[in-house]
């Protein structure tokens, strides 16, 4: 199943299932959603000079790589944790 | 002159109209001295001019343009008439039949259903009617880790809709990532679309935006203190849906469910909104999922599925298993389900994307 995010004004404005051969039956513009892109969804930003769509910024300290246009928190992630804490800017793991 | 009286006839024997004389507009305004009885009653143009006229009772007057049936409830005894002048204008009294409702004609001819789950256009088989049947259904919305589940699609259905040789169909796609506030696709038959579901969420935050059906509230590694309301679905109408030919319908903006105050969390998250039904509220630290809202069913397809369920809210340790306790999961051959949360890293079953159902009739 492959997806296209349209884009507007470098905003996602819908993410739909269609062909390669098909997405030209589709009114604006469309971008085809790959790894390489990152995941999108409706209101991620575009970037067309890298390919790669941006979420939107996830925690107040978490900075931006400017390469991959991913979100990263100021501490790596561990293997296991499943969620950041933002008021102790620590990750934890479920009891 | 004295003044001419009309007797109407009785309900059966003539059909249409029974003439009854006309006269001539030697001027353009001109009062007729005729009489009759209360009942329905045309007035018309000769040269299909327009006009006005009045049934002139005793105390009581009727007013109706040339050319429509006037329901007249009380006996007259003239007629005064407004029209161009030289024209000549006709009274008919109006023979009412009974009649009985027409079942749908529809029902038959043989008719086909297409699924239609990636975009493209429909195009109408050449002998086919001009008349179509259609059900939009939008994404589901993505499930939260560890959190509330996301919202099944919203469904618009089309009924007796004009088709044209060939439509846009758009496809809304589910959601796979796990963020706030973005849902599934919206799904498109022409410019009438069915908004995508919201998606489950995280972190004491409720879902926003404008989906059609909210997500559950999901909580992670705090305590609540108050009680937090499941996210807000929003209800299609004809101007938010553009569904304004045809017989729309809508299905979905059902809330997620609500999550209680004073227990201790990390324990997981209640269920999306449904097309047909609220998301599971949960009140305690059960480690069973609070449900998904209900999906719509429809034997669209000539079998009864359900679409646009919601996903559960997941357990802390135990992901969410399916949509909804309705066991219209995501293997049901429906589309649209929202995605359950997900826990301690195990991912729950994805979400679904939406669809574009076409039943077309051929004679």
């Amino acid at each position: 199943m492959i997806n296209y995010a349209k884009i507007e004004n470098g905003i996602v404005t819908n993410v739909i299932v269609c062909s390669d051969s098909q997405v030209s039956t589709q009114d604006g513009y469309h971008v085809k959603i790959t790894v390489e892109t990152n995941e999108a969804s409706i209101g991620y930003e575009y970037d067309a000079t890298k390919n790669k769509f941006k979420a939107p910024k996830p925690y107040e300290s978490w900075t931006l790589n400017d390469e991959t246009l991913l979100w990263e928190a100021p501490i790596a992630k561990p293997a296991g944790a499943i969620s950041w804490d933002e008021n102790n800017q620590s990750w934890f793991v479920s009891e | 002159m004295g003044i001419q009286s009309f007797t109407p006839s009785g309900g059966g024997g003539t059909p249409g109209f029974d003439y009854i004389a006309s006269v001539n507009m030697t001027t353009y305004n001109r009062t007729w001295a005729q009489a009759g009885a209360a009942g329905k009653y045309v007035l018309d143009s000769y040269n299909k001019n327009s006009g006005f006229a009045y049934f002139v009772g005793s105390g009581v007057t009727t007013g109706i343009p040339l050319g429509y049936v006037a329901d007249v409830t009380h006996a007259w005894t003239s007629i005064n008439i407004v029209a161009p002048q030289n024209d000549y204008i006709s009274l008919f009294k109006a023979a009412v039949k009974t009649t009985t409702v027409f079942n749908n004609a529809l029902d038959s001819f043989a008719s086909f259903p297409s699924t239609i789950s990636s975009s493209g256009n429909f195009v109408l088989p050449n002998n086919a009617l001009p008349l179509i049947n259609v059900m939009i259904i939008g994404g589901g919305g993505g499930g939260s880790p560890h959190c509330g589940g996301g919202a099944g699609g919203g469904i618009v259905k089309l009924t007796a809709y004009q088709a044209v040789g060939t439509t846009a169909v758009t496809v809304g796609a589910a959601n796979r990532t796990e963020t706030t506030g973005s849902g599934g696709g919206t799904s498109y038959f022409g410019n009438v679309y069915a908004l995508g579901g919201a998606n489950g969420s995280t972190n004491h935050t409720t879902p926003t935006g404008n989906f059609a059906n909210g997500g559950g509230v999901g909580l992670v590694g705090s305590v609540t203190t108050s009680a937090i309301a499941g996210g807000v679905g929003t209800t299609q109408t004809s101007s938010t849906g553009l569904g304004i030919k045809g017989s729309p319908t809508y299905n979905g903006g059902f809330g997620g469910g609500a999550m209680s105050a004073g227990f201790s969390l990390q324990h997981g998250g209640t269920g999306g909104g449904g097309a047909g039904g609220n998301g599971g509220a949960r009140a305690n630290a059960s480690t069973t999922t609070a449900n998904g809202g209900a999906g719509h069913i429809s034997d669209f397809t000539g079998t009864n599925l359900y679409y646009g369920a919601g996903g559960r809210g997941s357990h802390h340790q135990t992901p969410a298993s399916d949509s909804s306790q309705y066991s219209h999961g995501v293997n049901d051959g429906g589309f649209g389900q929202g995605r359950g949360g997900t826990s301690g890293g195990t991912p729950s079953p994805e979400s679904q994307s939406g669809a574009v159902l076409v039943r077309y009739y051929i004679p």
